[in-house]
């Protein structure tokens, strides 16, 4: 049975000393229970305590960060079966597959995909994040080489899959500080993988035909001090897999099975030869529980709905989607584009700058922070009233940015324009449409600098 | 004529939150409002009544298990049954014993102070730190969505002036620092109002420890919380 914070709490060195990171034990103690911090981020807790909590503040399923070019990919740290029962943590890595006998020039459009497939979508960087490279060719110097190339050509986490050990040793070489995955640990190579994995401090996939024996390997690698292990059932059929993956997720969450919290691998590209298939077996392992898909190749039109789908499934549905506040341009505006003010739902963001795309008339677009709510949800917590939204308009620079001095306001905030008149005596406040759908029809007629 | 949780057999259950919470099940009583602060006894009732088969429904509280804590049996089961399982019981006048459970709509979250050996509460409107080291929106993520958290539960403003708030510990007696000055001094214990701190006091519990000490707060004297 897990503690509560308060259980927790007893145990700690009650200093509030602020060095874990949050400001009192109390605090501290609450992220232990909910599996969202280590026990090793406090400097002070006593030896008798950790025994004690060990057991308890360790999250179910262990957090893993993937070192890659760019910032760590977080995987693993679930604390629950269904998103609605707090929310998903840490969303999936996806790799692209490479094979050191692919020719040079496929090589080359791949390493291209993976940089040229990224968008932003509220604020959000959708991309992806590993390269998987496959040791196919028994030469071990090309994989070692392939290796080195993608170490230096991308900024993606790596995991090399090798089964032989010196071709393994040589990629590694070739990209130690990438920290690469190592795929992976069976009950075979057991002493020789580990043994690199130990030294070089890299993290592994334990592989096993069957979920007994995955439990068995774990065991084995944590008490040698792996500890960052991610998990390959050995299936290749969607039935089995999605099977395997559910009793991966279920066993630590409510049977406290430790063997198995771990994030796990899938390949969805070994389990069917169409691409298309391959993308939806993808979509179904990214809402149940794959820690890391590695995908057969890229293209635009699968991976594009696989990253917003991951997007969505790891929002948490506890906080509205939030974008930042400031100005945002749209279709390089000048000095005589109109000002739109709106809130920052991110819903509403994304549809009102979509539609001033769709006027072709550049414009300045202002969002203000309203905790991720609605225009109207907004103005009736009090929070995108005049008085909160003049101070915005004069720190946020736009004055500097057009010779005009017109704001344009939502619709269902017309009563809020005579406040803002007072408040912002410069401008001029013109009521804008009530739907974002009208705002085409709305500035083609009105809009005059 | 005043009802009380005593002389009062039959409770409303309300299940609007749901939606968001699905274990969270309110059960307001006379002297408890929804922790929401929209929903007092006589609301639900009169939802009830206007729509018997809605979120509102009547719970019989039955046999008293712990009169002290506030749990009954008929609102045990009833709780049992309208979390699917997920909650068996709760008490509704303790912090420290199984709370009850916290949706994620509450007016104020009300955690416990260790070192001051009190009770702090802080309503959804201030946004600052407060001396528990979360601040409400933190509070809010960690025991919301219809959990039962030990040492934090969420309440209405007005239930701090309900004779039954958090009585197991001592009710009010408790409280060592607040947000809502307002709402306390219409308690008419205008002198332990003065020994509350609040944002003003410090954010933190060591600040407020020595203002509480020169205060001769009485939860400083009082039976150790934990």
């Amino acid at each position: 049975m897990a503690l509560t914070g308060i259980e927790i709490f007893k145990h700690l060195p009650k200093t509030n000393c602020g060095k874990c990171g949050v400001p009192t034990c109390l605090a501290f103690a609450m992220s232990l229970a909910a599996g969202k911090a280590e026990l090793a981020s406090c400097p002070s807790v006593s030896d008798e305590a950790k025994a004690k909590l060990e057991e308890a503040s360790a999250p179910p399923i262990r957090p893993i960060s993937i070192v890659t070019g760019d910032k760590p990919l977080k995987i693993g740290g679930e604390t629950v079966l269904f998103r609605h029962e707090k929310r998903l943590e840490n969303p999936p890595g996806i790799a692209i597959l490479i094979s050191d006998t692919m020719a040079e020039t496929e090589v080359s459009r791949r390493l291209q995909n993976f940089k040229k497939f990224r968008y932003e979508r509220v604020g959000m960087d959708l991309r992806p994040e590993l390269v998987a490279i496959k040791y196919a060719s028994g030469k071990p110097e090309a994989f070692a080489a392939l290796a080195g190339k993608v170490k230096a050509e991308t900024d993606g986490g790596i995991i090399l899959i090798c089964e032989d050990m010196a071709a393994m040793a040589g990629a590694v070489a070739a990209c130690a500080e990438r920290k690469p995955i190592l795929y992976g640990v069976t009950g075979a190579n057991f002493d020789a993988l580990t043994g690199l994995a130990k030294e070089k401090g890299l993290p592994v996939v334990a592989k096993g035909a069957s979920l007994d024996e995955l439990g068995g390997l774990t065991d084995r690698l944590t008490k040698l001090g792996i500890k960052d292990i991610i998990l390959d059932s050995g299936a290749r059929s969607l039935k089995q897999t999605y099977t395997d993956q559910v009793s991966i997720r279920r066993a630590p969450l409510l049977n406290k099975v430790r063997s198995l919290g771990f994030p796990t691998i899938v390949f969805p590209g070994e389990m069917t030869d169409n691409p298309l298939k391959e993308a939806l077996i993808a979509a179904t392992f990214m809402a149940k529980y794959a820690g890391i898909i590695v995908l057969s190749d890229f293209s635009g039109e699968t991976l594009f709905p696989l990253l917003v789908a991951r997007m969505n499934l790891f929002t948490d549905p506890q906080r509205p989607l939030a974008t930042g506040e400031g100005i945002y341009e749209i279709g390089g505006p000048n000095e005589n584009s109109p000002v739109i003010i709106t809130c920052n739902f991110s819903l509403t963001y994304f549809i009102v700058s979509g539609e001033i795309e769709n006027t072709r008339m550049p414009a300045y677009l202002l969002i203000k922070d309203t905790e991720g709510l609605s225009v109207m949800t907004a103005w009736a917590a009090g929070k995108f009233s005049a008085d909160s939204i003049a101070p915005f308009i004069k720190k946020c620079g736009i004055a500097d940015k057009v010779k005009h001095r017109k704001l344009i306001i939502p619709g269902y905030l017309a009563s809020e324009s005579g406040g803002l008149e007072e408040e912002l005596p410069d401008w001029e406040i013109l009521i804008g449409p009530r739907e974002a759908a009208h705002l085409t029809s709305y500035l083609k007629n009105t809009w005059k600098s | 004529m005043c009802k009380t949780d005593e002389t009062t057999e039959i409770y409303y259950s309300c299940l609007l939150c749901q939606s968001f919470a699905p274990s969270h099940v309110c059960v307001v009583s006379p002297e408890r409002t929804g922790l929401c602060g929209s929903y007092n006894w006589m609301d639900c009732k009169a939802s009830n009544e206007i729509n018997p088969t809605g979120p509102n429904q009547p719970v019989p509280k039955g046999e008293t298990i712990d009169a002290r804590l506030g749990q009954w049996k008929g609102v045990n089961d009833f709780v049992f049954k309208a979390s699917r399982g997920k909650v068996d019981h709760y008490n509704f006048y303790s912090i420290i014993n199984d709370p009850m459970t916290t949706c994620g709509c509450m007016e104020c979250i009300a955690a416990i102070l260790p070192i001051c050996n009190g009770i702090m509460t802080v309503n959804r409107d201030f946004m600052g730190m407060t001396p528990c080291g979360m601040k409400f929106t933190t509070l809010a993520g960690t025991i919301g969505g219809g959990i039962t958290t030990p040492g934090f539960v969420g309440h209405s403003k007005y239930n701090v002036a309900q004779r039954k708030f958090l009585i197991a510990e001592g009710g009010i007696k408790r409280l060592v620092a607040v947000r809502f000055n307002e709402r306390a001094k219409e308690l008419g214990i205008p002198d332990l109002m003065d020994r509350i701190a609040d944002e003003t006091i410090g954010t933190t519990e060591e600040e407020i420890l020595p203002f509480l000490t020169e205060k001769n707060h009485p939860a400083i004297t009082m039976d150790p919380l934990m």
